[in-house]
């Protein structure tokens, strides 16, 4: 469930920003903002610019051209003060134990005593290893590892927490740590940016989206706006052949299926694709088809489908409703899956 | 330098430190090492528990004449600083372990040479010569010919001393003959102990060793990421470098006062001369063996180059400067060249406080040279350094 939160004031105002490494454009033009207090994701296949864009925006790697504006924080220690980085790979030291992992980077921070010593606790309950505080991080599985690589971020009570891919080869229990951790982080009003490249994770965290992929930023918006340009609901049904033994009568047939579900109110997408060869009871191969409807009202749109159908005189093999998701957005931005 | 940019910097040094005490191979690298080896040198070039100036000679001595002037012979050889080590089976015995190796060079004292060396005294045998045979390592020349000397000089004493013995009013007339005097100019520092010898160098080379561990964990951290991580923090480049500095720089106090330690106890070094002059030119060196460390960092992409680039640099460096080897055994060119490493004026800043016992001020151009050493390997290593 999204943190609900009503974000306005831009905290980060990225423009035009742009990375070349040699002959290789990492970043290319990138404009965005982050809101004060919202969760915002960078979703993206690998290699799509996420990392060097956050490298820019925490000031360690210098853009090629564009600019990053922070509201009231000037470049230099300041900004780095204001921001808390938790790396896509784990930077942490192994021969220390988590406590003292967590107090040398809040002392390079300007953290110390009481303060330091608190705020180290304080972190360790949150991310769930304040039993295993005093251990040495080497002997940690790598999901306690990707927590302490994530409390090292937090020690200084940034104002902006930059987390790249935190969950990448995490163990599901971790993985809720994490996701609780960053949840109850943002509802106590710590803005977020968070990249990956697992949709479902970006779904169910972030309030506003920015799809990303070969360096540049191709969508960015609200998930609930971004899924909506794809204009609803998917039906898939999968059918029998309408006249199994004359192809020139199958074709008819499904031309005049087509008329049908073309005329379906509140569709906004119909077509008819063949499926996957199949064998029927009797042993003999039959080619059946996939029906694929596209609606922002299914409730309605099933009935009369269905009857469709029943009309063409096709054998219903079955039917399934698919809300669509940013894999959709992407899929339709780009014609590949985040996966590739 | 405000107070909180120094404590940044402690605290990188700090967290340097505790990773190496919880790296025991580091640890006995670092520590264990330098005492061995040091150990190992100073008792194998000197008695430590006697506390004297470096032992003899040892020569093998076949002695196959049992008279008296034979002994007297040897008690001359032991007199001028040479340890006979008795071997038996005879001058061809003795030849075999030369030619093995055993011994640097070898005297035979022949069956006759009390008979002869009493005729020639008392002139019956004429201009007859008395011969002890000298059996030199042809791999050892250079202490073979030390030694022949030695023995020689010692032979003259044993005539002298018989002809002195028999012939007194003409040896009166010899001694009252006119002489040409080379008096003894006395130079502070004669008589030093294995560890004025040796310490010196051992203290400059197992210093710069340190150079190796200091690249090593910059790179290491760069690979890690932790490197990354502290350039997000509110610190400067230049702050990361001193704080690794630092912690390297404190095992190079301790592996020092770990060195000075035993030299004192066991090789009779002799710092309480100059004790201030000895702590200024360490901090000088290990600034200077660190900054070195930094600036090799810069070099390489990966441990393996670190480690393989360093190890023979460091041990290049160790022979060019005469730490390895005392720079009087170097070609001249190589002398001069020498200069332009660190290591030299390390140890010509140790060797004259300890070897020379020069003052403090006398030695101030060697630190200030390598001082200027570190700064310029730092300023190098903040400008080359790939952070990212």
């Amino acid at each position: 469930m999204v943190p609900t939160q009503n974000p306005t004031a831009a905290l980060i105002t990225v423009n035009g920003l742009r990375k070349n490494f040699d002959s290789l454009t990492a970043v290319d033009g990138v404009s965005f903002e982050i809101r004060q207090g919202e969760v915002f994701g960078l979703l993206g296949p690998n290699g799509a610019g996420k990392t060097t864009t956050i490298s820019m925006l925490s000031g360690t790697l210098q853009p090629t051209a564009g600019t990053v504006n922070m509201a009231g924080v000037p470049e230099g220690p300041e900004r780095r003060r204001a921001l808390g980085i938790v790396p896509q790979d784990l930077a942490i030291y192994l021969k220390l134990t988590a406590r003292e992992n967590l107090e040398f980077f809040g002392g390079l921070y300007g953290l110390h005593g009481e303060a330091l010593k608190r705020r180290a606790i304080e972190l360790l309950e949150m991310v769930g290893l304040s039993e295993r505080a005093d251990s040495r991080s080497v002997d940690f599985s790598g999901g306690m590892k990707r927590r302490l690589n994530l409390a090292i971020g937090l020690m200084h009570s940034p104002r902006l927490l930059l987390l790249d891919e935190p969950t990448v080869g995490v163990d599901p229990q971790s993985r809720n740590h994490i996701f609780e951790g960053v949840k109850r982080l943002n509802s106590e009003g710590l803005t977020v940016l968070y990249t990956s490249h697992y949709m479902e994770e970006v779904e169910a965290l972030c309030h506003r989206v920015g799809i990303m992929d070969r360096g540049r930023l191709i969508a960015c918006d609200s998930v609930k706006n971004l899924i909506a340009t794809l204009g609803g609901s998917v039906v898939h049904a999968e059918i029998g052949p309408l006249s199994p033994d004359n192809a020139m009568q199958e074709e008819v047939a499904l031309a005049a299926l087509q008329a049908r579900l073309s005329a379906i109110e509140h569709c906004s997408e119909a077509e008819i694709l063949p499926a996957e060869p199949r064998q029927d009871i009797a042993g003999s191969e039959e080619n059946p088809h996939i029906v694929k409807v596209r609606t922002d009202a299914p409730g309605r749109v099933l009935p009369t489908l269905v009857s469709a159908i029943s009309a063409a005189g096709a054998p219903l093999y079955s039917l399934s409703l698919r809300e669509p998701n940013l894999e959709d957005v992407f899929l339709e931005l780009t014609g590949k899956s985040l996966r590739d | 330098m405000n107070k909180r940019v120094l404590l940044q910097i402690w605290s990188i040094a700090a967290r340097d430190v505790r990773i190496l005490r919880r790296d025991r191979s580091a640890l006995i690298f670092t520590f264990g090492m330098p005492i061995i080896l040091t150990f190992v040198f100073g008792s194998m070039n000197g008695n430590h528990d006697a506390g004297r100036p470096t032992g003899g000679f040892k020569v093998a001595v076949a002695r196959e004449d049992a008279g008296q002037r034979a002994e007297q012979a040897l008690a001359q050889l032991r007199t001028a600083g040479i340890d006979p080590i008795p071997v038996t089976g005879g001058a061809d015995a003795l030849e075999k372990l030369i030619a093995a190796g055993k011994y640097s060079a070898g005297l035979v004292i022949p069956t006759d040479f009390s008979t002869r060396f009493d005729a020639a005294i008392s002139g019956k045998s004429g201009n007859g010569s008395i011969e002890m045979p000298f059996v030199a390592d042809p791999g050892d020349t250079r202490v073979a010919s030390m030694i022949k000397g030695i023995a020689a000089g010692a032979n003259e004493r044993l005539v002298a001393s018989e002809v002195i013995r028999q012939y007194p009013d003409a040896a009166i007339a010899m001694l009252n003959r006119p002489k040409i005097a080379m008096p003894d100019t006395e130079i502070k520092g004669q008589g030093l102990t294995p560890g004025d010898i040796f310490l010196p160098g051992f203290m400059v080379y197992f210093v710069f060793s340190l150079a190796n561990g200091v690249a090593a964990t910059l790179l290491g951290e760069r690979q890690e990421g932790t490197l990354r991580r502290m350039l997000n923090a509110p610190i400067s480049r230049a702050q990361i470098l001193a704080g690794k500095l630092l912690a390297r720089g404190i095992l190079g106090a301790v592996q020092t006062l770990l060195l000075i330690g035993i030299g004192i106890q066991w090789l009779h070094l002799s710092v309480a001369q100059a004790p201030v002059g000895i702590a200024i030119t360490a901090i000088a060196t290990i600034f200077s063996a660190c900054g070195m460390g930094l600036l090799m960092a810069t070099f390489g992409k990966t441990m393996e180059q670190i480690q393989g680039m360093t190890t023979m640099f460091l041990l290049l460096l160790g022979f060019i400067s005469g730490t390895l080897i005392p720079r009087s055994l170097l070609p001249e060119w190589m002398v001069k060249v020498s200069m332009i490493t660190p290591h030299a004026w390390a140890l010509n800043a140790y060797s004259d406080l300890i070897q020379r016992h020069h003052t403090l001020l006398s030695t101030l151009p060697n630190i200030g040279v390598l001082l200027l050493f570190g700064c310029v390997f730092f300023g190098l290593a903040l400008a080359r350094f790939r952070f990212e």
